[in-house]
Protein backbone atom coordinates (compact mmCIF):
# COMPACT_ATOMS: atom_id res chain seq x y z
CA UNK A 1 0.00 0.00 0.00
CA UNK A 2 2.79 2.33 0.77
CA UNK A 3 4.65 1.56 -2.84
CA UNK A 4 2.76 4.50 -4.57
CA UNK A 5 4.03 7.01 -2.01
CA UNK A 6 7.54 5.56 -2.52
CA UNK A 7 7.28 6.15 -5.86
CA UNK A 8 5.77 9.78 -6.25
CA UNK A 9 8.92 10.43 -3.54
CA UNK A 10 11.30 8.86 -6.06
CA UNK A 11 9.56 10.88 -8.73
CA UNK A 12 9.93 14.42 -6.16
CA UNK A 13 13.55 13.42 -6.42
CA UNK A 14 14.48 12.90 -9.74
CA UNK A 15 16.90 15.55 -10.68
CA UNK A 16 15.74 18.75 -12.91
CA UNK A 17 18.40 17.15 -15.68
CA UNK A 18 15.90 14.15 -16.48
CA UNK A 19 13.11 17.02 -16.86
CA UNK A 20 11.69 17.57 -20.51
CA UNK A 21 14.00 20.35 -22.00
CA UNK A 22 11.74 23.66 -22.20
CA UNK A 23 10.88 25.18 -25.49
CA UNK A 24 13.54 27.80 -25.03
CA UNK A 25 16.04 25.04 -24.41
CA UNK A 26 14.36 23.53 -27.67
CA UNK A 27 14.47 26.76 -29.28
CA UNK A 28 18.15 27.56 -29.44
CA UNK A 29 18.81 23.62 -29.98
CA UNK A 30 16.44 24.32 -33.19
CA UNK A 31 18.43 27.29 -34.22
CA UNK A 32 21.82 25.48 -34.02
CA UNK A 33 20.46 22.77 -36.50
CA UNK A 34 19.09 20.09 -33.79
CA UNK A 35 16.97 18.26 -35.97
CA UNK A 36 15.59 16.24 -32.73
CA UNK A 37 14.93 19.61 -31.15
CA UNK A 38 12.80 20.77 -34.04
CA UNK A 39 10.59 17.79 -34.26
CA UNK A 40 10.16 18.21 -30.05
CA UNK A 41 9.43 21.60 -30.71
CA UNK A 42 6.69 21.28 -33.15
CA UNK A 43 5.00 18.35 -30.85
CA UNK A 44 5.05 20.51 -27.40
CA UNK A 45 4.26 23.97 -29.38
CA UNK A 46 1.57 23.01 -31.53
CA UNK A 47 -1.01 22.07 -29.32
CA UNK A 48 -1.26 25.37 -28.27
CA UNK A 49 -0.83 27.06 -31.37
CA UNK A 50 -3.67 24.47 -32.98
CA UNK A 51 -6.01 25.95 -30.27
CA UNK A 52 -5.43 29.09 -30.80
CA UNK A 53 -6.20 28.86 -34.21
CA UNK A 54 -9.31 26.41 -33.68
CA UNK A 55 -10.79 29.31 -31.79
CA UNK A 56 -11.46 31.55 -34.87
CA UNK A 57 -11.23 29.10 -37.74
CA UNK A 58 -14.56 27.76 -39.87
CA UNK A 59 -13.20 24.02 -39.83
CA UNK A 60 -10.82 21.70 -38.70
CA UNK A 61 -9.01 21.84 -42.02
CA UNK A 62 -8.78 25.30 -41.84
CA UNK A 63 -6.87 25.39 -38.65
CA UNK A 64 -4.70 22.56 -39.75
CA UNK A 65 -3.70 24.92 -42.82
CA UNK A 66 -2.97 27.81 -41.01
CA UNK A 67 -0.94 25.66 -37.96
CA UNK A 68 1.51 24.37 -41.09
CA UNK A 69 1.25 27.52 -42.76
CA UNK A 70 2.60 29.01 -39.34
CA UNK A 71 5.78 26.27 -38.93
CA UNK A 72 6.93 27.06 -42.42
CA UNK A 73 6.76 30.81 -41.55
CA UNK A 74 8.22 29.93 -37.98
CA UNK A 75 11.40 28.07 -39.67
CA UNK A 76 11.70 30.51 -42.41
CA UNK A 77 12.58 33.33 -39.49
CA UNK A 78 13.56 30.77 -36.36
CA UNK A 79 16.82 33.79 -36.17
CA UNK A 80 14.44 35.80 -34.97
CA UNK A 81 13.88 34.15 -32.09
CA UNK A 82 16.60 35.94 -29.17
CA UNK A 83 17.91 33.14 -26.63
CA UNK A 84 16.51 34.05 -23.02
CA UNK A 85 13.21 35.31 -24.38
CA UNK A 86 10.13 33.84 -23.51
CA UNK A 87 9.38 30.89 -26.82
CA UNK A 88 5.55 31.17 -26.66
CA UNK A 89 5.17 34.73 -27.16
CA UNK A 90 7.23 34.81 -29.81
CA UNK A 91 5.35 31.68 -31.54
CA UNK A 92 2.25 33.21 -30.79
CA UNK A 93 2.81 36.61 -32.21
CA UNK A 94 4.16 34.57 -35.55
CA UNK A 95 0.78 32.84 -35.62
CA UNK A 96 -1.82 35.78 -34.83
CA UNK A 97 0.57 37.08 -37.73
CA UNK A 98 -0.40 34.19 -39.88
CA UNK A 99 -4.01 34.05 -38.70
CA UNK A 100 -4.62 37.87 -39.82
CA UNK A 101 -2.89 37.35 -43.12
CA UNK A 102 -4.73 34.39 -43.83
CA UNK A 103 -8.60 36.37 -42.87
CA UNK A 104 -7.37 39.53 -44.82
CA UNK A 105 -6.47 37.37 -48.06
CA UNK A 106 -9.48 34.79 -47.70
CA UNK A 107 -12.12 38.00 -47.09
CA UNK A 108 -10.48 39.73 -50.12
CA UNK A 109 -11.14 36.45 -52.31
CA UNK A 110 -14.82 35.73 -51.31
CA UNK A 111 -15.74 39.35 -52.21
CA UNK A 112 -14.68 38.91 -55.35
CA UNK A 113 -16.01 35.37 -55.72
CA UNK A 114 -20.05 34.62 -55.50
CA UNK A 115 -20.54 31.36 -52.77
CA UNK A 116 -19.72 27.93 -54.25
CA UNK A 117 -22.52 25.40 -52.84
CA UNK A 118 -21.09 22.30 -53.85
CA UNK A 119 -17.76 23.89 -51.53
CA UNK A 120 -18.29 21.81 -48.91
CA UNK A 121 -16.45 22.70 -45.20
CA UNK A 122 -15.26 19.89 -42.43
CA UNK A 123 -16.99 20.23 -39.68
CA UNK A 124 -15.16 21.86 -36.29
CA UNK A 125 -14.14 19.09 -34.03
CA UNK A 126 -16.44 20.21 -31.05
CA UNK A 127 -18.88 22.26 -32.33
CA UNK A 128 -20.37 22.12 -28.78
CA UNK A 129 -17.62 24.02 -27.24
CA UNK A 130 -17.17 26.82 -30.20
CA UNK A 131 -20.53 27.92 -30.36
CA UNK A 132 -20.60 27.78 -27.31
CA UNK A 133 -17.50 30.38 -26.95
CA UNK A 134 -18.94 32.18 -30.11
CA UNK A 135 -21.85 32.75 -28.05
CA UNK A 136 -20.35 34.19 -24.88
CA UNK A 137 -17.69 36.24 -26.95
CA UNK A 138 -20.26 37.49 -30.16
CA UNK A 139 -20.36 40.70 -28.37
CA UNK A 140 -16.93 41.50 -28.55
CA UNK A 141 -14.85 43.27 -31.22
CA UNK A 142 -12.06 41.16 -32.50
CA UNK A 143 -9.11 42.76 -30.95
CA UNK A 144 -11.22 42.46 -27.44
CA UNK A 145 -12.32 38.66 -28.07
CA UNK A 146 -8.45 38.28 -28.76
CA UNK A 147 -7.19 39.35 -25.23
CA UNK A 148 -9.71 37.14 -23.49
CA UNK A 149 -9.08 34.24 -25.79
CA UNK A 150 -4.81 34.01 -24.92
CA UNK A 151 -6.26 35.87 -20.85
CA UNK A 152 -8.68 33.46 -20.18
CA UNK A 153 -8.78 29.74 -22.09
CA UNK A 154 -4.57 30.49 -23.26
CA UNK A 155 -4.12 31.18 -19.46
CA UNK A 156 -1.63 33.98 -20.49
CA UNK A 157 0.00 37.02 -18.69
CA UNK A 158 -0.59 40.44 -19.81
CA UNK A 159 3.10 40.93 -20.59
CA UNK A 160 2.51 37.16 -22.58
CA UNK A 161 -0.26 39.01 -24.44
CA UNK A 162 1.54 42.09 -25.16
CA UNK A 163 4.31 40.05 -26.19
CA UNK A 164 1.85 38.09 -28.65
CA UNK A 165 0.17 40.63 -30.13
CA UNK A 166 3.19 43.35 -30.18
CA UNK A 167 1.21 45.94 -28.37
CA UNK A 168 2.02 47.17 -24.89
CA UNK A 169 0.76 45.80 -21.44
CA UNK A 170 -1.31 49.39 -21.06
CA UNK A 171 -2.88 48.43 -24.26
CA UNK A 172 -4.03 45.00 -23.51
CA UNK A 173 -5.23 46.08 -20.36
CA UNK A 174 -7.54 48.68 -21.86
CA UNK A 175 -8.82 46.09 -24.30
CA UNK A 176 -9.42 43.45 -21.42
CA UNK A 177 -11.49 46.02 -19.29
CA UNK A 178 -13.46 47.18 -22.09
CA UNK A 179 -14.52 43.05 -22.95
CA UNK A 180 -15.47 42.58 -19.42
CA UNK A 181 -17.45 45.68 -19.14
CA UNK A 182 -19.16 44.45 -22.52
CA UNK A 183 -19.09 40.95 -20.97
CA UNK A 184 -20.81 42.03 -17.83
CA UNK A 185 -23.40 44.26 -19.45
CA UNK A 186 -24.46 41.03 -21.66
CA UNK A 187 -24.68 38.47 -18.48
CA UNK A 188 -26.56 41.26 -16.31
CA UNK A 189 -29.26 42.11 -19.63
CA UNK A 190 -28.02 45.19 -19.87
CA UNK A 191 -28.55 47.07 -23.39
CA UNK A 192 -24.98 47.24 -24.86
CA UNK B 1 -14.16 42.22 -11.82
CA UNK B 2 -15.64 40.22 -14.61
CA UNK B 3 -18.87 39.03 -13.70
CA UNK B 4 -19.06 35.73 -12.15
CA UNK B 5 -21.55 34.32 -15.28
CA UNK B 6 -18.86 34.79 -17.56
CA UNK B 7 -15.71 34.34 -15.27
CA UNK B 8 -17.37 30.79 -14.74
CA UNK B 9 -18.18 30.27 -18.25
CA UNK B 10 -15.13 31.05 -19.49
CA UNK B 11 -13.27 28.44 -16.55
CA UNK B 12 -15.59 25.97 -17.60
CA UNK B 13 -14.41 26.39 -21.56
CA UNK B 14 -10.60 26.96 -20.71
CA UNK B 15 -11.25 23.93 -18.60
CA UNK B 16 -12.42 21.58 -21.11
CA UNK B 17 -10.08 19.95 -23.83
CA UNK B 18 -9.73 20.85 -27.01
CA UNK B 19 -8.47 17.94 -29.77
CA UNK B 20 -5.14 17.98 -30.33
CA UNK B 21 -4.01 18.58 -34.28
CA UNK B 22 -3.71 15.63 -36.37
CA UNK B 23 -0.55 13.42 -35.91
CA UNK B 24 -0.45 13.00 -39.51
CA UNK B 25 0.24 16.33 -39.71
CA UNK B 26 2.50 17.09 -36.65
CA UNK B 27 4.66 13.93 -38.79
CA UNK B 28 4.53 15.84 -41.93
CA UNK B 29 5.59 19.53 -40.91
CA UNK B 30 8.22 17.73 -39.01
CA UNK B 31 9.63 15.85 -42.16
CA UNK B 32 8.92 19.45 -44.26
CA UNK B 33 11.07 20.80 -41.59
CA UNK B 34 14.16 18.31 -40.71
CA UNK B 35 14.54 18.54 -44.56
CA UNK B 36 15.77 21.93 -44.20
CA UNK B 37 16.93 22.66 -40.69
CA UNK B 38 21.01 24.24 -41.01
CA UNK B 39 22.00 26.31 -37.87
CA UNK B 40 20.97 29.77 -38.01
CA UNK B 41 22.35 33.26 -36.44
CA UNK B 42 20.16 34.95 -34.06
CA UNK B 43 19.68 38.36 -34.36
CA UNK B 44 21.92 40.42 -32.24
CA UNK B 45 20.43 42.06 -29.27
CA UNK B 46 18.40 45.04 -29.13
CA UNK B 47 20.40 47.71 -27.75
CA UNK B 48 23.23 46.66 -30.96
CA UNK B 49 20.53 46.70 -33.40
CA UNK B 50 19.47 49.82 -31.47
CA UNK B 51 22.91 51.50 -31.71
CA UNK B 52 23.38 50.95 -35.36
CA UNK B 53 19.90 53.15 -36.25
CA UNK B 54 20.92 56.00 -33.97
CA UNK B 55 24.29 56.12 -35.57
CA UNK B 56 23.34 55.45 -39.28
CA UNK B 57 20.31 58.30 -38.90
CA UNK B 58 23.41 60.44 -36.91
CA UNK B 59 25.80 59.89 -39.67
CA UNK B 60 22.90 60.48 -42.38
CA UNK B 61 22.23 63.74 -40.90
CA UNK B 62 25.51 64.99 -40.47
CA UNK B 63 26.38 63.66 -44.11
CA UNK B 64 23.79 65.67 -45.68
CA UNK B 65 24.31 69.00 -43.62
CA UNK B 66 27.43 68.83 -44.43
CA UNK B 67 27.52 68.94 -47.98
CA UNK B 68 24.55 71.28 -47.64
CA UNK B 69 26.30 73.76 -45.02
CA UNK B 70 26.19 73.42 -41.36
CA UNK B 71 24.28 77.18 -41.72
CA UNK B 72 22.39 76.14 -38.85
CA UNK B 73 24.48 74.77 -36.31
CA UNK B 74 27.05 77.74 -36.64
CA UNK B 75 23.97 80.01 -35.87
CA UNK B 76 23.63 79.05 -32.61
CA UNK B 77 24.93 79.64 -29.60
CA UNK B 78 27.14 76.83 -27.53
CA UNK B 79 23.69 76.63 -24.95
CA UNK B 80 21.31 75.68 -27.63
CA UNK B 81 23.75 73.72 -29.14
CA UNK B 82 24.69 71.64 -26.24
CA UNK B 83 20.05 71.28 -25.48
CA UNK B 84 19.51 70.21 -28.74
CA UNK B 85 22.15 67.54 -28.34
CA UNK B 86 20.73 66.96 -24.98
CA UNK B 87 16.91 66.25 -26.45
CA UNK B 88 17.55 64.83 -29.62
CA UNK B 89 19.81 62.08 -28.58
CA UNK B 90 18.03 60.47 -25.63
CA UNK B 91 14.91 61.19 -28.52
CA UNK B 92 16.93 59.16 -31.04
CA UNK B 93 17.62 55.94 -29.02
CA UNK B 94 14.09 55.73 -27.44
CA UNK B 95 12.40 56.02 -30.75
CA UNK B 96 15.44 53.41 -32.47
CA UNK B 97 15.04 51.03 -29.31
CA UNK B 98 10.83 50.78 -29.85
CA UNK B 99 11.75 50.73 -33.76
CA UNK B 100 14.09 47.31 -33.17
CA UNK B 101 11.29 45.96 -30.61
CA UNK B 102 8.57 46.16 -33.84
CA UNK B 103 10.88 44.25 -36.27
CA UNK B 104 11.31 41.47 -33.45
CA UNK B 105 8.34 39.14 -32.83
CA UNK B 106 7.27 38.55 -29.39
CA UNK B 107 9.63 41.39 -28.15
CA UNK B 108 7.50 43.77 -25.39
CA UNK B 109 6.98 47.83 -26.86
CA UNK B 110 6.59 50.20 -24.14
CA UNK B 111 4.68 52.58 -26.52
CA UNK B 112 2.62 52.33 -29.17
CA UNK B 113 3.10 53.71 -32.92
CA UNK B 114 0.55 57.30 -31.53
CA UNK B 115 2.47 57.38 -28.62
CA UNK B 116 5.99 57.32 -30.92
CA UNK B 117 4.65 60.10 -33.11
CA UNK B 118 3.05 61.86 -30.13
CA UNK B 119 6.17 61.95 -27.75
CA UNK B 120 8.48 63.04 -30.43
CA UNK B 121 6.08 65.65 -31.29
CA UNK B 122 5.72 66.94 -27.88
CA UNK B 123 9.58 66.47 -26.98
CA UNK B 124 10.52 68.54 -29.88
CA UNK B 125 7.66 71.21 -29.30
CA UNK B 126 9.22 71.48 -26.00
CA UNK B 127 12.92 71.83 -27.11
CA UNK B 128 12.34 74.20 -29.66
CA UNK B 129 10.45 76.32 -27.37
CA UNK B 130 12.77 76.06 -24.85
CA UNK B 131 15.68 77.23 -27.58
CA UNK B 132 14.12 80.10 -29.53
CA UNK B 133 12.66 83.45 -28.39
CA UNK B 134 11.99 84.28 -31.72
CA UNK B 135 8.49 84.61 -32.21
CA UNK B 136 8.37 86.71 -36.04
CA UNK B 137 7.07 84.36 -38.93
CA UNK B 138 8.93 85.82 -42.21
CA UNK B 139 7.93 83.82 -44.53
CA UNK B 140 5.92 81.59 -42.81
CA UNK B 141 4.72 79.20 -44.99
CA UNK B 142 7.43 78.98 -48.18
CA UNK B 143 10.45 78.73 -45.96
CA UNK B 144 8.39 76.66 -44.19
CA UNK B 145 7.11 74.28 -47.05
CA UNK B 146 11.08 73.95 -48.26
CA UNK B 147 12.27 73.05 -45.00
CA UNK B 148 9.20 70.15 -44.45
CA UNK B 149 10.25 68.88 -47.87
CA UNK B 150 13.74 68.86 -47.44
CA UNK B 151 13.74 66.94 -43.73
CA UNK B 152 11.59 64.05 -45.61
CA UNK B 153 13.50 64.22 -48.65
CA UNK B 154 16.74 63.45 -45.82
CA UNK B 155 14.53 61.05 -43.90
CA UNK B 156 14.30 59.03 -47.33
CA UNK B 157 17.73 58.03 -47.12
CA UNK B 158 17.84 57.18 -43.57
CA UNK B 159 14.68 55.29 -43.85
CA UNK B 160 15.86 52.73 -46.53
CA UNK B 161 19.62 52.17 -44.26
CA UNK B 162 17.57 51.35 -41.21
CA UNK B 163 15.29 48.73 -43.19
CA UNK B 164 18.77 47.41 -44.41
CA UNK B 165 20.09 46.85 -41.06
CA UNK B 166 16.66 45.40 -39.98
CA UNK B 167 16.01 43.55 -42.98
CA UNK B 168 16.97 39.95 -40.77
CA UNK B 169 13.85 40.88 -38.47
CA UNK B 170 10.20 40.12 -39.21
CA UNK B 171 7.17 42.86 -38.33
CA UNK B 172 4.65 41.08 -36.89
CA UNK B 173 2.46 44.28 -37.41
CA UNK B 174 4.03 46.42 -40.37
CA UNK B 175 2.01 49.70 -40.42
CA UNK B 176 3.36 49.62 -36.71
CA UNK B 177 6.64 49.08 -37.57
CA UNK B 178 6.86 51.29 -40.33
CA UNK B 179 4.97 54.25 -38.49
CA UNK B 180 7.74 54.12 -35.57
CA UNK B 181 10.50 53.07 -38.09
CA UNK B 182 9.38 56.56 -40.48
CA UNK B 183 9.42 58.67 -37.10
CA UNK B 184 13.08 57.73 -36.54
CA UNK B 185 13.82 58.70 -40.13
CA UNK B 186 11.72 61.68 -39.31
CA UNK B 187 14.15 62.60 -36.25
CA UNK B 188 16.71 62.09 -38.69
CA UNK B 189 15.38 64.83 -41.06
CA UNK B 190 15.00 67.44 -37.88
CA UNK B 191 19.12 66.81 -36.78
CA UNK B 192 19.50 67.35 -40.83
CA UNK B 193 17.62 70.77 -40.62
CA UNK B 194 18.75 71.74 -37.37
CA UNK B 195 22.55 71.19 -38.50
CA UNK B 196 21.56 73.22 -41.92
CA UNK B 197 18.36 75.68 -41.74
CA UNK B 198 19.35 78.91 -39.88
CA UNK B 199 16.22 80.01 -40.06
CA UNK B 200 15.68 80.13 -35.58
CA UNK B 201 11.99 81.65 -35.72
CA UNK B 202 10.56 79.58 -33.14
CA UNK B 203 7.17 79.38 -34.87
CA UNK B 204 9.07 77.98 -37.98
CA UNK B 205 11.12 75.78 -35.79
CA UNK B 206 7.64 74.52 -33.91
CA UNK B 207 5.62 73.93 -36.75
CA UNK B 208 7.92 72.95 -39.72
CA UNK B 209 10.69 70.89 -38.38
CA UNK B 210 8.36 68.88 -35.81
CA UNK B 211 6.09 68.37 -38.72
CA UNK B 212 8.69 66.32 -40.21
CA UNK B 213 8.61 62.90 -37.95
CA UNK B 214 4.72 62.84 -38.03
CA UNK B 215 5.03 63.25 -42.02
CA UNK B 216 7.50 60.56 -42.45
CA UNK B 217 5.74 58.29 -39.94
CA UNK B 218 2.68 58.85 -42.18
CA UNK B 219 4.73 58.01 -45.54
CA UNK B 220 5.79 54.96 -43.73
CA UNK B 221 2.65 53.58 -43.02
CA UNK B 222 1.67 54.61 -46.29
CA UNK B 223 4.25 52.36 -47.80
CA UNK B 224 3.84 49.56 -45.93
CA UNK B 225 0.19 49.41 -46.37
CA UNK B 226 0.81 49.07 -50.12
CA UNK B 227 3.48 47.00 -49.74
CA UNK B 228 0.80 44.52 -47.75
CA UNK B 229 -1.67 45.09 -50.49
CA UNK B 230 0.78 44.19 -52.67
CA UNK B 231 2.18 41.06 -51.58
CA UNK B 232 -1.40 39.77 -50.91
CA UNK B 233 -2.71 39.66 -54.32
Amino acid sequence: LQQPERAGDRAERTPPARAAPSPETLMIAYQRGDTAAATALIRRVSPLLYRLFLADAASRAQAEDLLQETWLRIHRIRHTYRPGAPVMPWAYAIARHIRIDHYRRSSRISAREQSLDYEAVAPVAEPARLEELDALLAPLPAAQREVIEMLKLAGMSLEEVARATSSTVGSVKQKAHRAYRRLRARFKGAPQ
Amino acid sequence: VIDPGAEEALSRMAARPLPPPDAALLERIARILEANVRPVRPLPGQWLLGAQLVLLCATVAVAASAWAGLDGWRSLATWQRLILLAGLVPLAVIVARECVKRWIPGSLPRLGPAAVIAGSCGVLVLLFAVLFRDYRATHFIASGVGCLEQGVLHAIPAAILAALVLRRGFAVRPIAAAVTGGALAGLAGVVFLELHCPNLEAPHQLIWHTAVVPVSALLGALVAASLARLTRR
